[in-house]
């Protein structure tokens, strides 16, 4: 019963906080609209990584984002500074340089998305054959000091624990699922 | 070949006059110069000699008696092997009679008296002090001290390098030794003495060994029929007032015989008259068994000893009741004869040998305890087992007497019960208890050693040497560890164990289990040395590097229990460094570190647990080298929304910083 009651308070809680949140913006798009007109324009980019990108983590559409809104933001601050209308906002758009200024700010996050993997890839794989060098040299010296049967008798445990624990022992796998579009270094 | 580093031993010098039964003579010397003359009695080493006396005997300094100076064993190169040697001073004159078959110049009483029953009764006072027994009285056996037989000492030889009874001819044993074999004679006491004394005055006066050559049967038979006195002096006319001395020893009843007092008293010039003796009711008519007939109570018994299947159907058919009965009219001996068989289970055919056996007893309180061909006193039994131990029956009778409890029945209708029978029967009981064990340090050959405290290990490491103490285990097995490590084996065989079980003080029953592992070849080898530190630490001996060594090749295998290699080789060094030695206690300590095992246990389960981790990281590297794509991914985004956060942060500030200032 308290279970249940904390969880409909819980639910009633973020009911109530999405109502403020949707009142704000609300408040916000009344108070902002061109501003807002001119970001939603401005960041269409990142819109679009926003529709491709799966992950929950969303770094994708983070990347993107996070340099096209630093290419949007003079023109968003000069807007704040002069003033203006729709009129302004439509002066800004027919202005090439600072349609190509915010576009490439997106484009230049989607080629850090697509450059960085591979070498976070080559990284890892690095990586991971000196960690098992590393090993391969600390079991060595065990045995040495040991005899081969402390292998054994550790591999035996290891699958004693693994028959009565087998969810405790598995490795930590990443919950992301791969994308169909990612690259296998 | 010193003895006791002051006598040395000549092989190539017989001196067969000196002979003693299996024992031979050889000359001595001693090797400090003195003017004394000794010679050497080369024991046979198959019978145990009476070593335990010597340093009591050695004290007994006295004209009549050859003095016996010292014993040891000594290599013998005539038979490749050790045997014991026992020093003796050299008479300085023949014997009386060189064997019992001469015959010699009558002695006539007064030298006689003056020159044997006087000093003779001296030499067996001064034995009886010291609470020894000689038990190898004989004309053969005494010796002139010069070569003028008329006027020269007579000395009585030495009793100590043969086993009791063995060549003690039977006419010199009362009629009890007699019925039992030469070996199960027993020790006997002052009173076995004084009949042999008594029958030697008789051989001297008539100049001619008794009753010599009729056998053993043959000469109780005629003891037990005529009496002693009668059937050794026979019609031989013998000075009268030594008819009295000899009626008194030779009385076939011990506790009537003649005692060392009364001796004294008759040499004092007290004239006693013997006590009459009794001769044995005799039956009006024979009881015939195995084609002979028997006469008296002490005859059957003898008779149904000897020709055993046939008695066990006389008993069993009642044949033997109705001769008790209506022949021999002795209601006690019948009785006891009826008690024997209503208390043994005669149904059962494996007991109809111990109903015989008791029936014997009731007829013979006073003889042997017979089982078939085994027949024994009470302190014969013993070294009756030493002389028949490799003769499957006899062991076999002996079990069954030891199962039977025999020994207590004996006792239970002995006439006159001595102190020293107590000892023996408890002893009997000891033997009892770990007779049937089947485990090293028990069994038959437990009954062997603790029954007879002179007889060598019989063991077959140990068959050219002549192992009787304690101390001379260790160096006869570091001189088969130096020569020929081969024969070894596991060290402990079970006669050592039967042997080293009797002598110490210590119970090693957990160690004589181990050793019984043919599993653990170590933990027997541990055992060993365990067992063979016991003896080290018993008595202060020299250390015995080679038999240690030999161990620590057995030993090695026991690093394996240590599972560090470090450990291990630092245990092997240990190990050598302690069989250097020659230390079993050290070897053990070595190799055995309760401390050290336990550490490396422990610390060898904390490395089980770091590798099971190293395991585990390697499966988590494999995981992630298969799930490269998907880790890639992920570290690649986040690392890319970091880079590209970081950028537009630098970007944003520098954009509000120019756009406002």
């Amino acid at each position: 019963m308290a279970e249940t009651a904390d969880k409909e308070g819980s639910s009633g809680k973020r009911r109530t906080g999405s109502v403020v949140t949707w009142i704000i913006a609300g408040v916000v798009l009344f108070a902002f609209y061109e501003s807002i007109v001119l970001l939603l324009i401005g960041m269409a980019p990142t819109g679009v990584a926003m529709l491709f990108d799966r992950s929950p983590s969303r770094n994708q559409t983070r990347t993107v984002g996070y340099l096209n809104f630093a290419g949007c933001l003079p023109w968003v601050i000069d807007y704040w500074l002069v003033g203006g209308n729709f009129a302004r906002i439509f002066e800004i758009f027919v202005d090439p340089m600072a349609l190509f200024v915010m576009y490439s700010s997106a484009a230049l996050g989607w080629l850090l998305f697509f450059a960085i993997r591979p070498i976070v890839g080559s990284y890892l794989a690095v990586s991971a054959e000196m960690k098992e060098k590393q090993i391969g040299r600390v079991q060595r010296k065990m045995e040495e000091e040991w005899g081969p049967e402390i292998r054994k008798d550790a591999e035996e445990r290891t699958a004693e624990i693994a028959d009565g624990d087998a969810v405790a022992t598995a490795p930590i796998a990443p919950e992301a699922p791969v994308p169909e579009n990612s690259e296998t270094p | 070949m010193l003895v006791g580093g002051r006598y040395e031993v000549n092989p190539q010098q017989p001196i067969p006059e000196l002979d003693c039964g299996p024992a031979t003579a050889y000359a001595a010397t001693e090797v400090r110069g003195t003017a004394r003359n000794v010679f050497a009695l080369m024991s046979d080493p198959q019978f145990p000699l009476r070593h335990d006396i010597v340093p009591t005997i050695r004290r007994i300094d006295h004209n009549n008696l050859v003095r016996v100076l010292d014993w040891g064993v000594i290599d013998w190169p005539h038979d490749g092997r050790r045997r014991p040697a026992v020093i003796v001073e050299r008479p300085g004159g023949p014997k009386v009679m060189s064997t019992l078959a001469d015959q010699i110049e009558p002695f006539r009483e007064e030298p006689l008296t003056r020159r044997v029953i006087q000093p003779f009764a001296q030499v067996l006072t001064e034995l009886n002090y010291q609470g020894l027994v000689h038990r190898n009285i004989q004309p053969d056996n005494m010796f002139f001290d010069g070569n003028d037989r008329e006027r020269a000492l007579v000395m009585l030889g030495e009793g100590v390098s043969v086993p009791v009874g063995l060549v003690q001819n039977a006419a010199y044993a009362p009629i009890e030794c007699c019925l039992a074999e030469p070996s199960g004679r027993g020790e006997g006491d002052a009173s076995h003495d004084l009949y042999a004394f008594g029958v030697t005055l008789a051989a001297l006066l008539i100049g001619q060994s008794p009753l010599f050559g009729l056998s053993d049967e043959e000469i109780a038979q005629r003891k037990i029929m005529q009496g002693s006195y009668t059937a050794l002096v026979g019609s031989h006319r013998l000075p009268l007032p030594l008819l009295e001395v000899l009626k008194g020893l030779l009385n076939d009843d011990a506790a009537e015989r003649w005692t060392l007092e009364n001796l004294e008293m008759w040499i004092g010039g007290r004239r006693l008259s013997p006590k009459q003796q009794i001769l044995p009711a005799k039956s009006s008519r024979p009881l015939e068994l195995g084609g002979g007939t028997y006469v008296t109570a002490r005859d059957v018994a003898a008779g149904l000893g000897k020709h055993w299947d046939a008695a066990l159907t006389v008993v069993e058919d009642g044949t033997l009741d109705n001769w008790l009965r209506r022949s021999l009219s002795d209601e006690s001996r019948t009785e006891a004869v009826s008690l024997a068989r209503t208390e043994a289970d005669s149904s059962d055919p494996e007991k109809a040998d111990v109903v015989l056996a008791k029936v014997c007893i009731a007829l013979d309180p006073q003889g042997p305890i017979r089982m078939r061909n085994f027949s024994a006193g009470l302190d014969g039994i013993g070294p009756l087992l030493a002389a028949r131990f490799t003769d499957p029956d006899a062991l076999e009778m002996f079990a069954k007497i030891i199962a039977a409890n025999l020994p207590a029945y004996w006792m239970e209708l002995c006439l006159k019960p001595k102190p020293d029978y107590y000892r023996h029967a408890s002893s009997f009981e000891r033997v009892r208890s770990y007779i049937d064990t089947p485990l090293m340090g028990h069994g038959v050959e437990r009954a062997l050693y603790d029954l007879n405290p002179t007889t060598p290990c019989r063991s077959p490491l140990l068959e050219n040497d002549f192992v009787v103490n304690l101390d001379q285990l260790l160096p006869s097995l570091e001189h088969i560890a130096v020569s020929n490590p081969g024969i070894l084996g596991n060290v402990i065989d079970t006669h050592i164990a039967a042997f080293v079980a009797s002598r110490v003080k210590v119970t090693l029953t957990s160690e004589f289990r181990a050793l019984h592992n043919p599993e653990d070849a170590f933990d027997a080898a541990l055992s060993a040395t365990r067992v063979l530190s016991v003896v080290q630490d018993s008595n202060p001996m020299e250390p015995v590097p080679a038999l240690c060594g030999y161990l620590e090749k057995l030993l090695e295998t026991g690093v394996d229990r240590y599972h560090n290699r470090t450990r291990r080789t630092e245990v092997l060094e240990n190990l050598h460094v302690a069989a250097t030695s020659g230390s079993f206690a050290r070897l053990m300590a070595a190799i055995d570190n309760y401390e050290d095992r336990t550490n490396d246990e422990y610390e060898y389960r904390v490395s089980v647990g770091l590798f099971e981790e190293t395991i585990m990281q390697l499966r988590q590297v494999a995981y992630e080298r298969e799930h490269r794509a998907a880790y890639t991914y992920e570290l690649g985004g986040q690392v890319a929304s970091l880079v590209s956060g970081v950028a537009a942060t630098v970007a944003i500030l520098a954009i509000i910083l120019m756009k406002l200032f």
